[in-house]
């Protein structure tokens, strides 16, 4: 039996609160700048969370009618397949070959909310006819079908919801099918809108914070959400060469696991977390000792953040490498939190720079660690990221990501 | 390595466990008609919805599981007792439990926006309670908390291709090592308001829509024979296709090693009227002689349930020899699936 292929990145996309594009994104990492503020999209008076991260000037993809969430995956759409768009006008076979592999919370969820509100107030009893097209395409896979449609993409299409890890689990499940020859490339990732229903959400089970998202810092008291759209062009090494493009990263491996303990707080010991980071290694093939940093979740919560550190010092017996949560910088951007993780770990592999945690800091969750609470900082070396998620559900994933050496 | 099918479960508008599995391979009564709900005043047909709210005595806090997940839960349990598998047995710790969904969760999402929306408490009227049932991976997730499966967990939303997805995953995960056994299917919970768009927008659900789940357990021949377990099939292959795709589906049955002359049986499992592709040409093109059985004719249009539901049909009373199971999916993916006898 043959050995599957290596699987490379070799392209990336990303919008959030930061801006538009990768380098938006960077310039906020690398100046330890927060992009959360008030809240403008929609009444918070009555809620106690009243600060997110959100795109104040969207952009101009799509069509009339787009909700937010499909306005920022289209655009991150464009910068991810910008140097790919030749070989696809000019390739049948590479669109075809072309899989688009989404996760996303809620989708676009922001076009219902309307429709609810109307049926549920004023007691309307006929949907109107363009609530029709709504409902229909009110599904999350509405989301990967339009990228596909805009990046010309024929290949196999699959979404994934698994709140919080839906795009880092996307991004496994895109490896998987250019492992198994389904497809030769696969743009993967995710996206989130901000919307009153998953902030109003995260206020009724006291997830978010009333002061400031603080990861690792023993004085948190809860997340922030923001939004956004992250995406990975994933190809097998040979269609990269074929191509002649030269790979940011390679995908070495990933893991997938459930704590199996409670349905919205994980398990305090960060057992499914292990699980799943002790797969990524041993498809990687390596040690804890090769790790230079580890992209945390973060949200900043009590039990999120201590069970990241429960199961990393049992994973690194010999000392966690440095570590630190993009959260209080771009917010909990949910279905998009594990791809843009790995967009900014991959762009520091590059820079050769820790992204720091903003805020917090005085009082570290363990003493000793190395959280980044210093703000960005240039390393000499910084080959190989551990990129790790949870979610409601107790779902954990874990991905292992080396900068392309050749 | 050999997988096999060693239990199937499902729930459905005919009832649950055996008693579903023995009614949807025979001819089952159709179900009721269901013109208006909601005051939507549309006219969906007929609808095979759940007959009595599904209850399991397994787990204790049964009563907090939202109603979609308590589909895949009581679906699943019967699959597990079907595999021989106590609940919950210390081998759970490595299983995993992948599932798909078209609808998902989006009647608790209706239900969670009109809690929040009552304009006398405004947005503080929201339920914790009902913001679990908010997620589409809460189904997944139950399984892994009430039946301690801690292994790989996973939840695909790609419509109504999901549960058949969800099982070319599980199969991927345990060839890639990591599990050796996976609860996997798919979840459906009907919500009027959809049906009505899908009749609105002239693809009414033929021949009736119908919600549940269909769960099966699958895992190495050497797992199910290390317990002592005998399964009900043996897994010659799974792989994603094109739709029509005629040569994707040749070199399927190529690579499992079966000549399309030799097939006993050929299952197309969906689908719903917008999905829905002639197979035949697909199938006479690739030299299949067989007459495709469509199995949701019989057992209602159960969407990402559907494929699930046909496995675990073709499953429980497999024909004589190797059985082709097709299952078209959305936006041009379909998924075919290779069975045989196991003993």
């Amino acid at each position: 039996m043959s050995e599957p292929p290596r699987i490379v990145i070799s392209a990336l996309g990303l919008v959030a609160a930061s801006g538009i594009g990768v380098d938006a994104a960077w310039a906020a990492v690398a100046g330890g700048r927060t992009c959360v503020g008030p809240i403008q999209s929609f009444d918070v008076t009555v809620l106690p969370g009243k600060t997110g991260a959100e795109l104040h000037e969207l952009p101009d993809a799509g069509r009339p009618g787009d909700e937010r969430s499909i306005r920022m995956l289209l655009a991150a759409g464009d910068e991810v397949t910008a140097d790919l768009r030749p070989l696809l006008s000019d390739a049948p076979d590479a669109r075809e070959r072309l899989a688009v592999v989404l996760g996303t919370s809620q989708g676009a969820l922001l076009n219902m909310a309307p429709i609810h509100r109307r049926l549920y107030q004023q007691g309307e009893d006929r949907l109107a006819d363009g609530e029709v097209e709504s409902l229909r395409t009110y599904r999350p896979g509405y989301g990967t079908r339009r990228l596909a449609e805009a990046i010309g993409a024929e290949g196999p299409r699959s979404t994934v919801g698994m709140v919080c890890v839906s795009s880092a689990m996307a991004t496994m499940h895109g490896a998987d099918m250019l492992r198994a020859g389904a497809a030769d490339r696969a743009v993967v990732g995710g996206f989130e809108g901000f919307s009153p229903f998953i902030h109003t959400g995260f206020n009724c089970i006291g997830a978010l914070t009333r002061t400031l998202c603080r990861p690792f810092d023993k004085r948190r008291d809860g997340t922030v959400l923001g939004e956004g759209a992250a995406l990975m062009l994933l190809e097998t090494e040979q269609a990269a060469a074929e191509r002649g493009a030269t790979p940011l990263a390679v995908l070495e491996g990933g893991g997938f696991a459930a704590d199996g303990v409670h349905l919205t707080a994980p398990d305090r010991e960060g057992k499914g977390l292990q699980r799943a980071i002790d797969q990524a290694l041993a498809e990687s093939g390596a040690a804890p000792a090769e790790f230079d940093y580890v992209s945390a979740h973060g949200t900043g919560t009590a039990y999120n953040d201590s069970m990241e550190c429960r199961a990393l010092e049992r994973v690194f017996t010999d000392g966690v490498p440095p570590m630190s949560s993009l959260k209080s910088i771009f917010g909990h951007t949910l279905g998009a939190a594990g791809a843009l993780d790995a967009v900014v770990s991959i762009r520091a592999m590059h820079e050769r720079v820790l992204p720091p945690t903003v805020n917090g800091g005085e009082e570290p969750e363990e003493d000793g660690w190395d959280f980044v609470h210093d703000g960005a900082r240039p390393v000499a070396r910084l080959d190989r990221v551990l990129s790790t998620n949870a979610a409601m559900a107790g779902n954990n994933t874990a991905l292992v990501l080396r900068r392309w050496e050749g | 390595m050999d997988l096999v099918i060693s239990g199937v479960g499902a729930i459905s508008w005919v009832g649950e466990g055996p008693t579903a599995i023995e009614a949807l391979l025979g001819t089952p009564d159709a179900p009721d008609l269901e013109e208006v709900e909601q005051g939507l005043q549309v006219r969906i047909g007929r609808v095979g919805r759940l007959r009595h709210h599904p209850f399991s005595s397994r787990y204790k806090r049964f009563g907090q599981i939202d109603t979609f997940s308590r589909y895949a839960f009581v679906a699943a349990g019967h699959a597990l007792d079907d595999a021989d598998l106590a609940v919950p047995a210390p081998e759970f710790e490595g299983c995993g439990a992948i599932l798909g969904t078209g609808f998902g969760c989006q009647e608790a999402n209706f239900q969670f926006d009109q809690f929040s929306l009552d304009p006398s408490v405004g947005l503080r009227g929201a339920s914790p309670l009902a913001f679990k049932g908010t997620v589409d991976n809460a189904p997944a997730g139950w399984l892994s908390v009430a039946y301690h499966l801690r292994g790989v967990n996973a939840t695909f939303t790609s419509g109504f291709g999901a549960g058949a997805e969800a099982v070319v995953a599980a199969i991927t995960a345990i060839r890639a090592g990591r599990t050796d056994r996976v609860v996997t299917g798919g979840v459906e919970r009907l919500m009027s308001l959809q049906l009505s768009a899908l009749c609105r927008a002239g693809f009414p659900p033929q021949p009736f829509a119908a919600e549940g789940s269909a769960v099966v357990v699958l895992e190495t021949a050497e797992a199910a024979a290390a317990r002592g377990h005998a399964p009900r099939a043996k897994l010659l292959g799974a792989a994603r296709l094109r739709a029509l795709d005629a040569g994707a589906l040749a070199r399927f049955l190529d690579r499992s090693g079966v000549a399309p002359a030799d097939l006993a049986a050929v299952r197309v499992a969906t689908g719903p009227a917008f999905q829905r592709e002639p197979t035949a040409p697909l199938f006479a093109e690739v030299g299949i002689p067989s007459e495709a059985t469509v199995d949701s004719d019989r057992t209602g249009e159960m969407y990402a349930a559907q494929a699930p539901l046909s496995l675990a049909l073709l499953a429980a009373a497999p024909p004589d020899g190797p059985a082709l199971l097709y299952a078209a999916g959305e936006d041009g993916d379909a998924f075919a699936f290779l069975l045989a006898p196991a003993r």
